[in-house]
């Protein structure tokens, strides 16, 4: 499982890349990305921590392999 | 010393098969908009609602001339078939039937192709839509539209057609008419709630669309592929491709090209030569400037090899002295201005980079734009709810990593050409629309030209 960040709902407050920096990091704007690797078991809780206390709740579990890029491409929908 | 603007052509002057495709998608007489009775001369909207169960249709329209290997024609390239057999595969695990789109909300402003289709080719569109529908048992198929003259048009065509009750049904939308009114999730959303933005994904319209329904989007040039490997003769769907053609001074031209034809040969026909020190902005605002390439073929899988992205297909030639960077700050400077305003990310970094970009003019001491222009490219790949931030990342990359030593050149001592006048129109040059002659404004005053008149309005049809 990976994280994924809704860019419509993010405002850059960076809770989650102060609970869980090992899978976020904040661009040169401001707001938040999700790192997409996959979440090891050991970093569970931070994580959920992190999607709890989101004040605008933009952090998701979603599914599908890690990229290792910063993010997954969207450029093209894969069913 | 600063450039002068150069008046430059938007009106598209004429549409144009490519030698020995007279029967293809844009026929013998380009500009006669194809009524029921002609479509049906050529052998189209044959076999309406064929025996047999959706299963049955489906592997029928599966072995089509050209459809496992056909490449969706809204931009993303994605395989069409995938497309269909996943929305198959969704309504069937859920239980509900399936919503079908046509989706011809063309928010390029380099691409008139789909606004063609759907004026002059109405019939070839509906009935790639309807053969799709079909095959997946859908009771309802939308057409999505952004423009009057498009609406107009369909809405006659589908009462041509007079579909009988127990077949799929044919409704047109009309859409706000923005740059992201196209993109799939924003259909989805602006055919359920009447708001034309895009949501977060995932869920994708094959597993969530209208109405919560697995939903097909394809766009309006894919199903005319579909619809004409169906007609007699059997021609693969994929064969050619809808072009919009503009730049360099010339009058653009919508052409129907064989896929896979090297640049070249399209550039000896349309300039009458294949010179040197042109550079090519790809894909409407997609897929990044390359050099014009005489061996660049014209394909997805062509342009993907070289560094950038055939999208929907449009090409705008730049000719010296046009400045790529200049140009790329003028593309990121009107996704500054149609972004959907809706991602902080987004809005943020576009507005950032294109003054960034502008900046190259008169390079700042002490900013280090050599590392940051690849800095940016990589945080914006994949950010955001739709793919403006990709195609920001893209333009950045194609322009890096084919034009790097003008990229140098301007680090080192700036540029003539990317010296512009406060308040000097950024993009409105970089925008094609179909003849207005049917278009015409209230007031007398062609639409076309009232938006040439109006810079800041050129970005919205």
């Amino acid at each position: 499982m990976r994280l994924r960040v809704d860019p419509v709902k993010c405002q850059g407050y960076l809770v989650c890349t102060d609970l869980a920096a090992r899978h976020f990091s904040v661009d040169d704007w401001g707001f938040a990305q999700a790192l997409q690797i996959d979440v090891a078991e050991a970093d569970v809780p931070a994580v959920t921590e992190a999607i709890d206390e989101c004040p605008v709740r933009a952090i998701r579990w979603i599914e599908g392999p890690a990229t290792g890029s910063a993010a997954p491409r969207q450029a093209l929908p894969d069913p | 010393m600063v450039a002068p603007p150069l008046p430059v052509p938007t009106t598209l002057s004429a549409a144009r098969p490519w030698p020995g495709l007279a029967d293809g998608l844009l026929g013998r007489d380009p500009f006669a908009r194809e009524d029921r009775d002609a479509y049906e001369a050529r052998g189209g909207h044959r076999d309406r609602r064929p025996a047999g169960d959706g299963a049955d249709r489906l592997s029928r329209l599966a072995s089509s001339p050209g459809l496992g290997a056909l490449l969706g024609r809204g931009g993303a390239a994605f395989p069409a078939l995938t497309k269909i057999r996943a929305v198959a595969a969704g309504a069937a695990r859920a239980g509900v039937p399936p919503v079908v789109v046509a989706n011809g909300a063309e928010g390029e402003p380099l691409s008139v192709k789909d606004r063609y289709l759907l004026r002059y080719r109405p019939h070839l569109v509906l009935d790639g839509l309807l053969s799709v529908a079909e095959a997946l048992d859908a009771p309802v198929a939308h057409v999505y539209v952004a423009d009057r003259a498009a609406q107009e048009s369909v809405a006659s065509a589908i009462a041509e057609l007079d579909l009988p009750a127990r077949g799929p049904q044919l409704r047109v939308f009309t859409a706000q008419d923005t740059y992201v009114a196209g993109e799939e999730t924003a259909v989805v959303r602006a055919l359920t709630t009447g708001i034309a933005r895009p949501t977060d994904k995932p869920p994708r319209p094959f597993q969530v669309g209208v109405g919560g329904a697995p939903t097909l989007v394809l766009n309006v040039e894919t199903l005319a592929c579909i619809a004409r490997a169906g007609l007699p003769g059997g021609q693969d769907g994929g064969s050619t491709f809808l072009a919009t053609v503009s730049g360099a001074g010339r009058s653009p031209v919508l052409y129907e090209l064989p896929t896979g034809l090297p640049l070249g040969a399209l550039l000896s026909e349309h300039l009458g030569r294949a010179d040197s020190g042109i550079d090519v902005l790809v894909g409407g605002f997609f897929g990044g400037i390359l050099p014009a390439w005489p061996d660049l073929e014209l394909s997805h899988p062509g342009v993907l090899r070289r560094g950038g992205s055939l999208g929907c297909g449009s090409l705008h030639l730049l000719a010296p002295p046009a400045c790529p960077v200049r140009t790329t700050a003028d593309v990121v400077a009107y996704y500054a201005r149609h972004n959907a305003g809706q991602c902080g990310m987004c809005m943020a970094s576009t507005s950032a980079i294109a003054a960034t970009l502008a900046e190259l003019a008169d390079p700042r001491e002490g900013v280090n734009y050599a590392a940051l222009l690849p800095r940016w490219a990589a945080q914006l790949r994949g950010r955001g709810a739709c793919a403006v931030p990709d195609a920001v990342a893209v333009l950045l990359r194609a322009l890096l990593r084919s034009h790097p030593q003008v990229v140098t050149r301007h680090l080192a001592s700036g540029c003539d050409q990317c010296r512009r006048e406060p308040g000097e129109p950024r993009w409105g040059h970089l925008f094609v629309s179909l003849p207005a002659d049917d278009e015409a404004a209230a007031d007398g005053v062609p639409a076309a030209r009232a938006r040439e008149l109006v810079p800041s309005a050129g970005g919205t049809r």
